[in-house]
């Protein structure tokens, strides 16, 4: 998969764009093009949701599969970066990972706690950005319920070109 | 047509999470994403209205007065879907770390706090 053919988003999630049909590129492209305007960002929150919206209502699909389709997922993700360089949000980190997964998936901090080993004071700390909690401890804490850490690709890092060598 | 059972709602969001229920930083990202998700999934979709509303409000558990900066969204629902909105609003409390949410229902404005958070 070329660069070209794929978008990176803020998590390091890969989309290949190859997988989206002749419409929804040219749909990709209209709101790439006002993104890269740098517009405020509730206007464009505004611009891409009515139009993915409306593009998928039209093909039948129930708005609950819209929001899982690459188009409006790289649709948000756009909005998100402008989010942050307009300094009204910030990149997720590790801390926010923990509590979507706390959200989605147990009913309380205590229950995440009580299947994680993890204490619910150094839970507390953790997530109101007072400590951190050492690498080997956290993937210790979420193998126990099925989750691991990765390392994922900064979409902004410019990578070093293969095959090119310091000069000795 | 007219659709007379529908209402407007709009509620605020703050920029910050709350500085003494927590950090006090900006919002994630994620956090802006998941707000998003549930209004296009719930009601098909919101409005954002442009530029940062200012508020000021005496916090109900430190008495200090607190200034903020919030988002506005305004959605239509019928009359009978107000629970699914102050449902979700409840919830939002936990991820944008608020103690309670600003709502106007047709002009008439509660206070939606986070499910098990009793007022003072």
């Amino acid at each position: 998969m070329s660069l070209d053919d794929r978008y990176v988003d803020l998590k390091g999630r890969e989309f290949s764009l190859a997988q989206l049909d002749a419409d929804e590129r040219r749909l990709l492209k209209s709101i790439k093009q006002r993104a890269d305007r740098a517009p405020p960002w509730h206007e464009f929150a505004n611009f891409w949701m009515k139009l993915v919206g409306e593009f998928y209502h039209d093909r039948g699909l129930s708005r609950s599969k819209v929001r899982h389709t690459d188009l409006y997922r790289i649709a948000q993700d756009l909005g998100s970066r402008l989010a942050v360089a307009q300094g009204l949000a910030r990149i997720p980190d590790y801390r926010d990972e923990i509590e979507q997964l706390i959200r989605a998936r147990f009913k309380t901090r205590r229950e995440f706690c009580e299947a994680t080993g993890l204490s619910e004071d150094m839970l507390s700390h953790v997530l109101a950005r007072r400590k951190h909690v050492a690498l080997d401890r956290l993937n210790e804490a979420l193998a126990r319920i099925g989750y691991m850490l990765r390392i994922v690709p900064q979409d902004s890092f410019e990578r070093p070109r293969r095959g090119r060598r310091a000069a000795a | 047509m007219v659709h007379s059972s529908v209402v407007e709602c709009s509620f605020l969001i703050p920029v910050h999470r709350d500085a003494n229920l927590s950090d006090g930083w900006l919002h994630s990202s994620e956090a802006w994403e998941w707000l998003d998700d549930q209004l296009f999934e719930l009601f098909g979709g919101r409005t954002l209205a442009p530029g940062l509303h200012e508020g000021l409000y005496q916090d109900p558990d430190t008495g200090e007065k607190v200034s903020d900066r919030s988002y506005k969204y305004t959605v239509a629902l019928p009359r009978r879907r107000l629970k699914h909105l102050r449902g979700l609003l409840s919830e939002a409390c936990e991820v944008f770390a608020q103690k309670s949410i600003y709502l106007s229902v047709a002009g008439q404005v509660e206070f939606i706090e986070a499910r098990g958070h009793e007022s003072g």
